[in-house]
């Protein structure tokens, strides 16, 4: 280690802690540019991410539920709705089992952002004490699928659950075709009784119980919104699925 | 030469300044900008079609009418059964244009035309009995009661399926003689 006491050490040492000081500062240079540009940036095309859930009934369109980014603070604009509210004004308030009724669901870009989308249905039956009633088949809750334009996930759907993307960037303020436009519950779930026969003060009766009286279906529906810059990283990311990406923003599942 | 130099201090405090000036290139983490919403909606199964048979008998007739106890609406038929010295002529109500509320089918059957809604009564289906009088001190007249929950096609029209029916039987004993 003599020769870093002596002039030419001393020397290399100098050049290098030179060299080192020079790159810190141009770093920092750069840092500074980058951090006011990125901030710029950030505020134009970042932030204000919204969506939608929009349902029509036979009464009417609604929007269910929203959240939009508003710009600041972090903060959020939300609603919180519920599915097949009117519904039953279709039929005097009654459920009918086997009847079509209108349920059309879609999503709507509320932010002012492009974005994908993609929406999750979930179907499930409880029973009369609230607990997952799993001798009923979810496939009984008939939501049919009206495939103008909405890519199945079918290696990721099961009977309980649907993943359904739409491949189009949505623009500002545009909602998607509906992804749904009926709602049934399988009339078979009447026909499943019990009967019991016994003999009371000499004379045989004979009574039959409903096995699935008092039974409720659920239908929940999730939305997910993700931006479209960096779409093929951005969707990675945020929805765990690799998909291709088209010139044209498309986007194709892998 | 080479042990003198990794024990030398300086030569470890230039490794480390070397490090951290390197590592104030590597730029910051970016989030992907996400949202989300999630509604949910279900509804309650109402089932259990259930009537109650009420007859009357008055002058050896048999007044028959149903009333619907049950949580929902049905369609509802009746079968009459007795023994062959027994005759029985059926009438049944008609609404305001004439048509009779019950209608006999091939399979025996008398078919109520309309839904028996929550709480309510059908019309009545008389039965008038005859026979010898020899036979009068004691006789069977059975009513055989059926309900089927309705159903609906997809457009909401509602139809009755008997192969899914719920039946329910009348107290099955001897008539006693006419009042």
């Amino acid at each position: 280690m003599k020769w870093l006491r002596s002039k030419k050490g001393t020397l290399i040492l100098t050049c290098v802690a030179c060299a080192l000081l020079l790159m810190s500062g141009i770093g920092s240079t750069r840092a500074a540019l980058t951090y006011f540009s990125e901030n710029y940036t950030a505020q134009v095309e970042m932030k204000d991410i919204g969506v939608t859930l929009v349902e029509t009934s036979a009464q009417s369109t609604k929007d269910i539920s929203s959240r939009d980014y508003t710009g600041s603070d972090d903060a959020w604009d939300t609603t919180q709705g519920e599915l097949l509210s009117d519904m039953l004004e279709e039929s005097d308030n009654k459920l009918q089992l086997g009847r079509a009724y209108r349920e059309e669901l879609s999503v709507k870009n509320s932010g002012t952002i492009n974005e994908y989308v993609r929406v999750r249905i979930y179907k499930s039956w409880t029973n009369a004490d609230g607990e997952k009633e799993t001798s009923l088949s979810p496939s009984l809750i008939v939501l049919n699928l009206t495939n103008n334009g909405w890519i199945l996930d079918e290696e990721n759907s099961t009977e309980e659950r649907t993943v359904l993307y739409w491949p189009s960037i949505l623009t500002v303020g545009e909602t998607t075709k509906p992804l749904s436009d009926t709602l049934t519950i399988d009339s078979s779930i009447g026909n499943k009784v019990t009967k019991e026969t016994f003999v009371e003060d000499g004379v045989t009766k004979t009574t039959t119980k409903f096995n699935y009286d008092g039974v409720k279906f659920h239908l929940k529906a999730e939305v997910d919104a993700v931006q479209t810059h960096n779409a093929k990283d951005a969707i990675k990311s945020a929805w765990g699925v690799d998909v291709n990406v088209a010139s044209d923003g498309t986007i194709a599942l892998q | 030469m080479k042990k003198n130099l990794l024990k030398n201090k300086t030569f470890w405090l230039a490794v480390v300044a070397s490090g951290l000036c390197l590592s104030v290139s590597v730029p910051s983490a970016m989030a992907y900008f996400t949202t989300y919403v999630q509604a949910e909606g279900g509804y309650e199964i109402t089932l259990g079609s259930e009537t109650e048979i009420h007859e009357d008998v008055k002058d050896m007739t048999k007044e028959i009418s149903l009333t619907n106890t049950g949580e929902t609406d049905c369609y509802v038929r009746v079968k009459v059964f007795s023994g062959s010295q027994i005759d029985i002529t059926y009438t049944s109500a008609v609404d305001g244009n004439g048509n009779a509320y019950w209608t006999k089918n091939d399979d025996g059957y008398w078919y109520y035309s309309e839904i028996l809604k929550v709480n309510s009564s059908s019309e009545i289906l008389k039965a008038k009995i005859e026979m010898d009088e020899d036979f009068k001190e004691s006789f069977n007249v059975i009513v055989v009661q059926e309900c089927t929950p309705v159903q609906y096609h997809e457009d909401g029209t509602p139809y009755a399926d008997w192969n899914a029916k719920v039946d329910t039987k009348t107290d099955i004993g001897v008539q006693e003689a006419a009042q």
